[in-house]
């Protein structure tokens, strides 16, 4: 059994997205994601963290006995945790004392272990690197997108931070000197996720009615009950 | 060899594989992290006291001045107290002993509800300027005239019990 690689491009930026669709890994999401450069640093660390789990768990998958396989997945993916989290304080350590705290918490981003026990342990090895970069990406997407509508909205600056966090030259964007503070809080990065999945199911479900009336001129489908393309998934 | 042994050799080798990657990687990164921390905590102690040249004058203990004038004393303190390990504390007072401006070097309290002694996160920490051991009662309120946090009741009294410990 081989999936393509579309397929796997496809999953893991759109139709299988981990933060839309999926659902996984929200708490980080929530949290960092007050500016694009907190967003983008975490956001990066994941895909990292991610691709090379997947990889070695590929790699690794004939070693893996039915009765300990997820503890030993666990302990991978918390082993390349800590190192990304050992390679930021050494080369971005003002970055670092930002998402430190959350940097430990992607052990616990469910995206990880599920990719890791859903495909990883199941695929060979480049099918199992593309997936966890894939899946990275559309995390990393979903969370600059977040932050740069909550940074946009909330402190009406945009890409700000990112020089000193990065030590890319600064591109600080400032519309305005105050922004709407509820942006900022927790509901704001509630309302915002809620605005995104809306616009995604919106998307696919058009997406999915275009196709549906092309393929069957005769079978007249009822817009009303023609369910989103991924309530299916879920 | 027999399937259960097996079934403990190969987790377990996987397990030493990876403790033994992480002491690779923690002997590489811990001088260069050493001096990241150094540099973080100077360059906290230069926003303490706005336009002051700073001397360190003992373990953990500087002095500010402007011109000639001495005008603040800065130590460091650390406490247990906290919900998650070590707090380290940077704590400026004047010579008339009134906190100037506390600043936390390292934490690793919870995310959301303790980072608030994070001078990034919340302002909760400018609370204690001008603060001096006469002129205010230490303990949380109602019992006292320190502001607690719903839900960071442990981290707000480690942070007070940590400034106050500081002070002369």
């Amino acid at each position: 059994m081989s999936i393509s690689n579309t397929s796997i491009v496809k999953d893991g930026l759109w139709s299988n997205n981990p933060a839309l669709v999926q659902l996984l890994g929200l708490c980080p999401l929530m949290a960092v994601s007050t500016s694009v450069a907190t967003s983008f640093g975490l956001g990066l660390t994941t895909l990292l963290v991610l691709t090379c789990s997947n990889l070695v768990i590929s790699c690794l998958r004939k070693l893996f006995d039915e009765e300990t396989r997820l503890p030993v997945q666990i302990l991978i993916i918390a082993s390349f945790v800590t190192l990304a989290d050992l390679a930021l304080q050494f080369w971005f350590f003002e970055l670092h004392q930002r998402i430190g705290l959350f940097v430990a918490l992607i052990v616990t981003n469910c995206t990880l272990l599920g990719r890791a026990e859903a495909f990883a342990s199941r695929n060979p090895i480049g099918a199992a690197t593309l997936d966890g970069f894939m899946m990275g990406t559309g995390f990393l997407l979903v969370l600059i997108i977040m932050g740069g509508v909550r940074e946009l909205i909330g402190q009406g600056t945009l890409f700000a931070g990112l020089d000193t966090l990065t030590g890319l030259p600064d591109i600080t964007v400032t519309v305005s000197d105050s922004g709407f503070l509820l942006m900022m809080m927790p509901p704001g990065a509630f309302i915002t996720l809620g605005c995104l999945i809306a616009l995604k199911n919106a998307l696919s479900q058009s997406a999915s009615q275009n196709s549906s009336q092309q393929s069957s001129t005769l079978a007249s489908q009822d817009p009303q009950t023609t369910q989103p393309r991924n309530a299916e998934k879920l | 060899m027999s399937g259960y042994s097996l079934k403990v050799i190969k987790p377990t080798s996987i397990a030493l594989g990876c403790a033994l990657l992480l002491v690779i990687m923690a002997n590489l990164t811990r001088e260069g992290i050493r001096i990241n921390e150094a540099e973080y905590a100077t360059r906290q102690l230069r926003e303490m006291v706005p336009g002051s040249v700073i001397q360190e004058t003992g373990v953990g203990t500087y002095t500010a001045t402007i011109g000639s004038e001495k005008v603040a004393t800065i130590k460091t303190v650390q406490t247990m107290k906290g919900y998650n390990g070590l707090i380290k504390f940077l704590v400026a007072y004047s010579p008339n002993e009134e906190v100037i401006s506390v600043r936390t070097i390292s934490h690793k309290e919870t995310p959301g509800l303790g980072d608030i002694i994070d001078i990034e996160v919340s302002d909760w920490m400018t609370k204690f300027s001008g603060r001096s051991k006469d002129n205010t009662h230490w303990l949380l309120r109602p019992e006292g005239d320190i502001d607690g946090v719903s839900g960071a009741t442990i981290t707000a009294k480690a942070a007070m019990l940590a400034i106050e410990e500081a002070l002369p």
